[in-house]
């Protein structure tokens, strides 16, 4: 058995809450396979960027891992210490944010923050960790990289910074790249380029990529598997291919069918009746029965368990579309 | 950058006016005979409307102002009543013992705040924090001047370690500036430990740990420049209280500086001299402030290339 | 809440205050200080009941005399007397009335003009505003300390002329604030609702500024009450403030300066007093915050 990049079990992250703590991530499990890429699909709450943060043991103070283990080349992340963790965030795993505007530091030239990386991994410094810089900046496409290097974030667009961040995040040639929603703040048009980008370039460099969404139109283009979460627990998992033509939750089908297509003749867009809940205030059994057209009775009372429907389909629920 | 610092000298000069044209006024419009208060109670008639004559007091107001202006940009503030020497030498005379006092303050309030300030800022709520908290605010009610007479009681007259008074090495310079740092301290020490919680948020920190740079390397070099910023500002803020405060301070220590020669002055009744101060110190008050204003450019990129660019 | 409606707004917005106020009980800050202002107030108010002596009354043959828990003092001058023999303990309940009745009035004052220019900047905007936002930065430009004894020297100082200058320094701070708060509300969409209904500016003023402006008034007024307080134990101390033999806490500092060397207490005890009332204030309108801390 070849064990996967990065194999999470049965994570569960926690918050306290009026009555005690109260799961934002609920026993979710996943497997990443080198230069493989997987998108997550999720509306706001429903844990996945938590589980990002939690693979760079970056969650916030109040969080708290009540069980699971983060298994990285055989390692649990969870169990190392700050010192060895340090060393795998940016050099074996690092992360694209979401807002490339407030995440570079405004008082800093750009060409030596993208270059701090390679210099506290002590790979390269000074001189030639800036011609590094630039030679990432060309791979990332910026142009004119050499002067741009001396430039400060405020002097770039958003389109710009992204691909500025895409190159931080590659310059010490990880394992991983976790891109927590990359393009959501962008224009459409730079999102496609940025797609294209990631493309690209985890072809080049053989990373491999989780790529964190709400958007599926996004996460389909480029995604290899696709990981369906809601409310903390994982629903579908399935080669991407397979999950868009045929979707097995009914939570997975009703997205897909909420997305407008250019062959769309209806008036209105078919939408999920309702909301996804809070943490505080999840529903008992399975957490999306209350907006499922397929809800029965086993739905609000036992909760779904993944089972694996065919090899590399995993689905939790009772009533899952066959 | 030219431009914005143009731009704020213009401000403050306009601003400078104003403070003119309100202690022109305040002196002259306050019901009451400004010539027959600066004499005693029972000064002869003759006197006081000779005295009136010299002031100019009979003027009409605009005229009395524009020649208060025209001789005041000249560096003529007119003569001490009581010393007899021009005002504006005077008051230029005792400033460097002020600004003495002021900066050594500045300093402890600095270092005192920063050790403070950053030991709660970045672990809130912990033990520490709140005994920051409460220490800070038992120092912001404490009166000043009256923690300097506790000092000497202790330092100078138990202890017989520092001078009670005056001013002469560096003795006699700890007591006064550390007890006018106390005015500073909760103020500055409470800003940075919100600033450093907040930054500490911020995205571009988050940005860093996920790097792999070390707490340490985070905090002083990432935070460094923003938490720079609100140190200046305040600094800048607070400027003003840190000189009111000096005024009692160097009463308390019988320091030689600016506050010391105007309660003489008020006890002496010489309102050109009072006059003098307030003009001088609001000088010198601008002058930080644009001071500040520059250091905001050198500091945040943003500001000095905002106009144009690269 | 329609705009049409007559019930009583005042009386809402009380009510609203007071709503906002449930739960004192988990609030240690305030009871703290509330129970430090009460003690304060008892002197304020009713000063003849707690002190021992006649503040004014001078014991030569008692001058200096010691606090209670040393050998030569005695219960009848619990904290001693001063060079002229009069009791300190009672001067110094007697300085409360004086330093809270200045710090109140002061901080009304400030209050009142502070609330109305930055009500009216902030609503009208325009040139109105740059006009009062200029003033406003060039009485900045003076240190308050600094503005307060140059309006001294030509004022003769009486309780209520302290009071009205220390106010003068302070009421920027009500100003600038109010402007601020009445600026981001003015944009916000239930008054761009009101105003399209026809709602005039003073019903707006009056129905949805002012909820949000009260609570931070009182919590800067309760503060600046200390600060001018403190202002004032300061002036008096350099004289310029009550003078003697009226009692303040700053004069009793002045006063027994030359006593340093033999007898500190004279000097100290005073400025405990000060402590405990700035204290008393700080950590009541720090509660006051926490408890109306949604409204600001």
């Amino acid at each position: 058995m070849t064990t996967s990049l990065l194999e999470i079990q049965d994570l569960t992250i926690c918050f306290p809450g009026p009555n005690g703590l109260v799961p934002a991530v609920d026993g979710v499990s996943l497997t990443l396979e080198a230069g493989t890429v997987l998108g997550i699909v999720g509306e706001s709450g429903s844990g996945k960027t938590m589980t990002a943060l939690a693979v760079m043991r970056l969650l916030p103070r109040a969080a708290k891992v009540t069980s699971g283990s983060i298994c990285f080349k055989g390692r649990d992340l969870l169990q190392l210490s700050m010192r060895e963790m340090r060393k795998i965030r940016g050099a074996e795993i690092s992360m694209v944010w979401q807002e490339p505007m407030s995440s570079f530091n405004p008082f800093f030239r750009l060409g030596g923050q993208v270059a701090e990386a390679l210099s506290a991994h002590r790979i390269v410094k000074g001189r030639e960790a800036l011609r590094r810089v630039i030679e990432l900046f060309r791979s990332v496409k910026i142009p004119g990289a050499e002067d741009r290097c001396r430039d400060y974030p405020f002097q770039f667009s958003g389109g710009m910074l992204q691909r500025a961040m895409i190159a931080m995040a590659l310059s010490c040639n990880p394992d991983i790249v976790i891109a927590d929603e990359p393009t959501t703040a962008l224009d459409v048009t730079v999102q496609r380029q940025i797609l294209d980008l990631v493309q690209d370039l985890k072809e080049e460099y053989d990373t491999a990529v989780i790529l964190i969404s709400h958007s599926m139109g996004v996460i389909s283009d480029i995604a290899d598997e696709v990981l369906m979460m809601y409310s903390g627990m994982v629903l579908e998992k399935n080669a991407t291919e397979e999950i868009l033509t045929s979707p097995a939750h009914p939570y997975t089908k009703a997205l897909l069918q909420s997305v407008p297509k250019m062959t769309t003749t209806e008036k209105r867009l078919p939408a999920i009746p309702g909301a996804p809940p809070n943490i505080f205030s999840r529903p008992s059994g399975c957490p999306f029965h209350p907006r499922c057209p397929n809800a029965g009775a086993a739905c609000s009372e036992e909760r779904p368990i993944p089972r694996e429907l065919e090899e590399g389909h995993l689905v939790a629920c009772h009533n899952a579309y066959t | 950058m030219g431009r914005y610092v143009l731009n704020r000298l213009l401000q403050l000069i306009l601003v400078l006016f104003g403070v003119s044209i309100a202690i022109f006024l305040i002196l002259r419009v306050i019901p009451g005979d400004p010539a027959a208060l600066m004499l005693p109670i029972d000064a002869p008639r003759e006197q006081v409307e000779h005295l009136r004559e010299v002031l100019g007091l009979k003027e009409p107001l605009h005229v009395q102002y524009l020649t208060f202006i025209s001789n005041a940009l000249r560096g003529d503030l007119g003569d001490s009543f009581r010393w007899k020497i021009p005002a504006t030498e005077l008051v230029l005379s005792r400033l460097p013992a002020t600004l003495q006092l002021t900066v050594a303050a500045m300093a402890w309030a600095v270092v005192l705040s920063l050790i403070m300030g950053v030991l709660a800022g970045a672990r809130q709520g912990s033990l520490v924090d709140r005994f920051v908290l409460a220490l800070n605010s038992l120092i912001q009610a404490t009166p000043s001047f009256w923690f300097g007479l506790v000092l000497i009681i202790v330092f100078a007259l138990r202890w017989k370690a520092l001078p009670a008074m005056g001013r002469g090495n560096i003795e006699h310079v700890l007591m006064p500036s550390f007890t006018l740092s106390l005015v500073l301290i909760p103020t500055l020490a409470l800003t940075i430990r919100t600033n450093l919680h907040q930054i500490l948020h911020e995205d571009f920190v988050r940005t860093a740990r996920a790097k792999g740079l070390s707490e340490g390397v985070v905090l002083l070099k990432h935070a460094t420049a923003p938490l720079l910023i609100s140190l200046i500002t305040i600094l800048g803020m607070q400027f003003g209280r840190l000189l009111g405060g000096a005024f009692i301070i160097e009463v308390v220590f019988a320091w030689p500086g600016i506050g010391d020669l105007t309660l003489q002055a008020i006890r002496a009744r010489d309102y050109t001299v009072v006059q003098a101060v307030t003009l001088i110190v609001s000088g010198v008050f601008v002058l930080v402030n644009l001071f500040v204003d520059l250091s905001y450019a050198f500091i945040d990129p943003r500001v000095r290339l905002s106009r144009g660019g690269r | 809440m329609t705009v049409g409606e007559t019930t009583s707004e005042r009386g809402r917005t009380v009510r609203g205050l007071l709503n906002s106020m449930e739960g004192i009980r988990g609030h240690p800050l305030l009871v703290v200080g509330g129970l430090m202002l009460a003690v304060c107030m008892l002197a304020v108010l009713f000063p003849g009941a707690l002190a021992p002596h006649d503040p004014l009354r001078s014991d030569i043959g008692n001058r200096l005399a010691p606090p209670f828990w040393y050998p030569d003092g005695s219960m009848e001058y619990p904290l001693g007397t001063d060079g002229l023999g009069r009791d300190l303990l009672s001067r110094m309940i007697y300085s409360a009335r004086i330093s809270f009745t200045i710090g109140v009035a002061g901080a009304a004052v400030s209050a009142v003009v502070g609330v109305a220019v930055g009500l009216v900047a902030g609503y009208f905007g325009g040139f109105l505003d740059t006009v009062l936002m200029r003033l406003t930065d060039i009485q900045l430009a003076f240190p308050s300390t600094l503005l307060a004894i140059a309006l001294l020297t030509v004022v003769t100082p009486s309780v209520i002329s302290i009071g009205l200058v220390l106010a003068v320094t302070l009421w920027v701070w009500h100003a600038r604030t109010i402007r601020g708060m009445v600026l981001s509300i003015r944009e916000s969409p239930f008054v761009l609702g009101a105003r399209a209904l026809g709602a005039s500016n003073g019903r707006i003023m009056r129905k949805y500024i002012t909820p949000f402006v009260l609570g931070q008034v009182l919590v800067f007024g309760i503060i600046q009450v200390a600060i001018i307080i403190q202002l004032e134990t300061g002036l008096s101390y350099l004289g310029l403030g009550i003078r003697p033999p009226v009692p303040s806490w700053g004069n009793m500092l002045a006063e027994n300066r030359e006593y340093l060397t033999t007898v500190p207490w004279v000097a100290i005890f005073p400025g405990l007093a000060v402590i405990f009332a700035v204290l008393g204030l700080s950590l009541f309108s720090e509660g006051m915050r926490e408890i109306l801390g949604r409204r600001l």
